[in-house]
């Protein structure tokens, strides 16, 4: 089985219906520590790309990515925009021409996402950011991959592994960004960045089972 | 004219920033605005395709100013840069300055047509004057933030002390300059001893002028993808005392006579340089006039084009100087002139003669001498001596371009041979000396501690500088005596002194031939049995010295002089000059090559070489060697090429399996059949250092014609303990029984299949362990040259039947 060009449109599509449905949930977990602008500024990043989609329908991977890329980094309007922009960005990297993404593929290219996300943000595991959905997410994806799990365990795996980092990052103290500014009490609270890469991981396990 | 951007979360706060920037800048100054999001209502936020834009509207290769406000402006604006081309990426300065000072300073400075460099150093300072009117304790620390470097708290930081004697000169600079070029990171330093400003490591000039002395604590900052490994990599460098050889330390003179008055009739004094004497006439040194005619130049590109083209040439006459030196003394020596070719890509050189050729239409020989002048000056003006004097590489790179600009030939030439007379000597013109010619060296001007002195020491011409205009008051052809140990020079000495300083040219030539006589001889026992004495060597200058000192040839050619401390891989030719610049010192006395013999621990730029946590027990020597066939093979031919000419033997350093010395002879056959050179079939032997081969030298034994045994990583493999590592120093004795064992088995196995054994560790040069070794019927030991004469002393009172005894019972 792999991810064709429907499923990863169908992504998208999930990742802004799932994004709207928690826009409030994602914006009180922000203003508990940040500007309180994450939900907002992630529902009208998501909306635009909903309104690109139409135009790559017939594309390849890479550039419908690289679409959902662009169209973040100029209406995300917060931090969230450059990272999860050239997530996606460097993501269509490796997928130009491709039409659809073996698990070895997203492999290589939730890899490349990740790498940019830390070049842009140069933040470190644990800092209390999305990297600490990411990451376990990717790890747990190898790992699934090296043990032989169909496509859609592994995806399930992956996500299961990002919601556990998300909670994982309640008892941190924030490093980047704005949270990094209330230092202390910063502690206790999850971390948006790393809730919202957790439902865009969802999101993709309930588009490929659709 | 250089453009600015004003990136912020708001829309009205960059259009407001932008107005007060506008006042003073001007009409005409380039400026956009890139707030909010790109949208009617322009919600809060930032907008990376927006700031993309606003960039491109003002931008020009002058240059770009980025000022922003915090967080997702500051992602933002590198998103937009990733989106520009590399050359335009290369001209935008993302400023750390606060917004509206910052926009303020820069308006200022651009209207005064001041560089990007020197804008991003004011602005860093833009939070001075309101600190201290309002008597914040911080002004210091907003000018230790200095020259617009990120130092941001997200930076990788590293503290160090300078371990090398010298400081971090011109060599040990280079050698840091080009580690951080290595690496995808950003990396400024500042010396924390005087409490300097953060200066850019990739800047050649800033880190030599940092004035970073023998002991003073220095601070790395980087940032970026790589800074972690770039950190790493310094640490390592300055663990190996930034490259410098320990020994430098006391060819520095302890204190400057900078009296150079006649102290005695006839007699000039200066400064000891290189110690020797000289005996012979003046011979003046005539420099070609450079007059430069300032003059507008129409086409500033043109004139741009022109510069970088004499740029070009001269890195070319710069590398030659670098073969030259490398050959006529050392790799290390050499090394000077990669700090050369580094201050000819220095931006602080470069960016303001472009400045002056574009925006002041200078012809590019004024502008250039006004950039070389400027830097001069800046390190003219440095309390530390060893500083001061790279005035004189600094003026020494400006005169091989300006050559090139004026087209006029700089190279020297001397009417006969004698005493070399000048004002001052530069390194590329040291280095082209012709030694045939130069007995002695004079100059006017320079230190003992100048490239020019180093070199000569190293050329072994002995020299007195520092002397003053008298000396350059000399008639050509008068007699004159250089001491260069005492730093004196006898003019017209009386025949007296001549014969008195001719008596101690002769004595000491007389002792020193008596005490090399009984090291020519060829090594063998008392009764008889033939030892073969051979010298280890690592630079094609060590050859001369090893054959003074009795060598019968060379046991061991560490090929690694040719390709460390370089950006490139040496070619074929490279090579193969150097094996017959070798061969042709030998005097056809053989050489046996050892293929290269690097990993981890010694990275080359141009390798690809993993991370290794252990880099000793990784992929180095043959390991690397056969992964990168093309790298290999170049060293092959160049091998196959010098066997035609002189006697060679070759080996391959830490084979483990018989697999790699298959391997590798494979593709020796490959390289003899593409240059189709089929004889001669010289030796091809294998080091035995990894433990395997000396256990199983039965397997290897039918496939090679010799072993040659590196005691001192067998060593360290055996015992398991690092030669360097003073907690296991016990361990590390090569003079162990379980090493001499090894060695004799190695011996018997290579006896049962007609083979023979050298040794080219330390251990051959080790008088308590020589016995044992011509014994057990070692046939050839290869030692360090300073060794061959006490070893053969001891090899020719040895018996070789009671050694065998010896050796049987261990």
């Amino acid at each position: 089985m792999t991810l064709s060009r429907d499923v990863l449109i169908r992504w998208m599509q999930l990742f802004a219906q799932s994004i709207e449905a928690n826009k409030d949930y994602l914006t009180d977990l922000d203003s508990a520590i940040g500007d309180a602008d994450h939900g907002a500024n992630m529902h009208r990043g998501m909306q635009a790309v909903l309104s690109k989609l139409p135009t790559v329908a017939e594309s390849d991977i890479g550039s419908i990515l690289k679409t959902v890329g662009m169209t973040l980094v100029s209406t995300v309007g917060g931090a969230s925009g450059p990272l999860y922009g050239t997530f996606f960005i460097q993501m269509a990297s490796g997928a130009s021409n491709k039409m659809e993404l073996t698990l070895e593929d997203y492999i290589n290219a939730l890899q490349a996402g990740i790498n940019g996300i830390v070049m842009r943000g140069k933040a470190h595991l644990q800092d209390k950011t999305m990297l600490d959905a990411l990451q376990p997410a990717l790890d747990a994806l190898k790992q699934a991959a090296e043990s032989g799990a169909s496509l859609q365990d592994a995806l399930e795996q992956s996500a299961a592994a990002a919601a556990a980092g998300r909670d994982a990052t309640t008892p941190l103290l924030a490093r980047k960004g704005r949270a990094s500014y209330l230092g202390d009490r910063s502690i206790g609270h999850q971390d948006p960045g790393a809730t919202s890469s957790h439902l865009l991981l969802q999101s993709l396990v309930d588009a490929v089972k659709a | 004219m250089i453009g600015m951007v004003i990136v912020s979360h708001s829309y009205w706060l960059a259009q407001g920033v932008l107005e007060l920037a506008r006042q003073m800048g001007g009409a005409e100054m380039p400026i956009a605005a890139a707030g909010g999001l790109d949208m009617p209502d322009h919600p809060i936020g930032t907008d990376a395709s927006l700031i993309l834009s606003a960039i491109q509207s003002v931008y020009s290769p002058d240059g770009v100013i980025v000022l922003m406000d915090m967080g997702s402006a500051i992602l933002s604006t590198e998103t937009a840069l990733d989106m520009l081309t590399e050359e335009q990426r290369s001209r935008v300065v993302l400023s750390p300055a606060p917004l509206v000072e910052g926009a303020i300073t820069a308006a200022v400075q651009i209207r005064l047509g001041q560089s990007l460099e020197a804008i991003a150093q004011e602005m860093s300072k833009a939070l001075a004057p309101k600190q201290a009117q309002l008597g914040a304790e911080s002004v210091r620390d907003a000018d230790d933030g200095g020259a617009g470097l990120s130092t941001s708290d997200d930076a990788k930081r590293l503290r160090l002390k300078v371990p090398n004697v010298l400081g971090l000169h011109a060599r040990p600079a280079a050698r840091l300059v080009q580690t951080v070029g290595r690496f995808k990171a950003s990396v400024s330093l500042r010396n924390v001893t005087t409490n300097s400003p953060f200066v850019n490591a990739a800047s050649l000039n800033n880190v030599a002028t940092l004035g970073a002395r023998f002991g003073h604590e220095i601070e790395f900052s980087a940032t970026g993808e790589q800074a972690a490994e770039a950190l790493q990599a310094i640490q390592v460098l300055a663990a190996q005392n930034f490259g410098d050889p320990l020994e430098d330390a006391p060819t520095v003179p302890a204190g400057p006579r900078y009296q150079a008055s006649e102290a005695r009739e006839g007699v000039l004094r200066g400064l000891a340089a290189s110690s020797g004497i000289a005996i012979g006439p003046v011979r003046r040194l005539e420099r070609p006039k450079l007059t430069i005619t300032p003059q507008a130049v129409s086409d500033a590109q043109a004139e741009v084009e022109r510069f970088y083209r004499s740029v070009e040439q001269a890195r070319a006459d710069i590398a030659a100087n670098q073969r030259l030196t490398a050959q006529k003394t050392s790799a290390h020596d050499a090394m000077i002139f990669e700090a050369h070719a580094l201050l000819l890509q220095d931006e602080s050189l470069l960016q303001p003669t472009e400045e002056a050729i574009r925006q002041h239409q200078q012809d590019a020989a004024t502008a250039w001498k006004a950039a070389i002048d400027a830097m001069v000056a800046r390190y003219r003006s440095l309390d530390d001596p060893l500083l001061s004097a790279r005035a004189a590489d600094v003026e020494d790179v400006g005169l091989r371009v300006l050559g090139h600009l004026l087209g006029i030939n700089l190279d020297l030439t001397l009417s006969g041979p004698g005493i070399l007379i000048a004002d001052d000597l530069s390194p590329s013109e040291t280095a082209r000396l012709d030694t045939g010619l130069v007995q002695g060296i004079c100059t006017a001007a320079g230190s003992p501690t100048s490239h020019s002195a180093i070199l000569a020491r190293a050329l072994g011409i002995p020299a007195v500088v520092g002397m003053g205009e008298a000396i350059t008051l000399l008639a050509p052809e008068t007699m004159l005596i250089v001491d260069g140990t005492q730093g004196e020079v006898h003019v017209q000495p009386s025949e007296a002194t001549l014969n008195t300083y001719r008596q101690q040219v002769e004595e000491e030539q007389r002792r020193r031939a008596e005490a090399l006589k009984r090291s020519q001889q060829l090594g063998q026992t008392q009764d008889g049995h033939r030892v073969e004495i051979f010298a280890n060597v690592g630079s094609v200058n060590e050859v001369r010295r090893a054959v003074e000192q009795g060598a019968e040839g060379i046991g061991l050619l560490r090929t690694e002089f040719l390709f460390l401390d370089r950006l490139d891989a040496p070619t074929e030719d490279e090579q193969y000059e150097a094996f017959c610049a070798i061969g042709e010192a030998l005097a056809g006395r053989p050489m046996v090559i050892r293929t290269l013999d690097v990993g981890g621990d010694k990275p080359l730029a141009y390798v690809e070489q993993p991370d290794e946590a252990n880099p000793f027990l990784g992929k180095r020597a043959i390991r690397l060697s056969l992964a990168q066939p093309d790298l290999f093979k170049t060293q092959l031919r160049a091998v196959l090429r010098a066997s035609v000419r002189y006697p060679l033997l070759l080996m391959f350093p830490m084979i483990a399996i018989v697999d790699e010395f298959k391997q590798a002879v494979a593709l020796l056959e490959v390289c003899r059949a593409e240059l189709n050179i089929h004889e001669p079939r010289f030796p091809v032997g294998m080091m035995v250092e990894v433990p395997s081969a000396a256990i199983d030298a039965a397997s290897f034994a039918p496939h090679v014609d010799f072993f040659s045994v590196g005691t001192n990583d067998l060593t360290q493999y055996v015992f398991a303990a690092e030669r360097g590592n003073a907690n296991v120093a016990y361990l590390a004795n090569d003079n162990h029984p379980v090493i001499l064992r090894l060695i004799r088995q190695v011996v018997e196995a290579a006896k049962q299949h007609g083979k023979w054994v050298g040794v080219c560790g330390e251990l051959a040069g080790d008088l308590n362990a020589v016995q044992a070794l011509v014994g057990m019927g070692v046939r050839e030991l290869s030692m360090s040259a300073s060794r061959i004469p006490a070893i053969k002393e001891a090899v020719f009172a040895l018996n070789y039947e009671q050694s065998r005894e010896i050796a049987a019972r261990l």
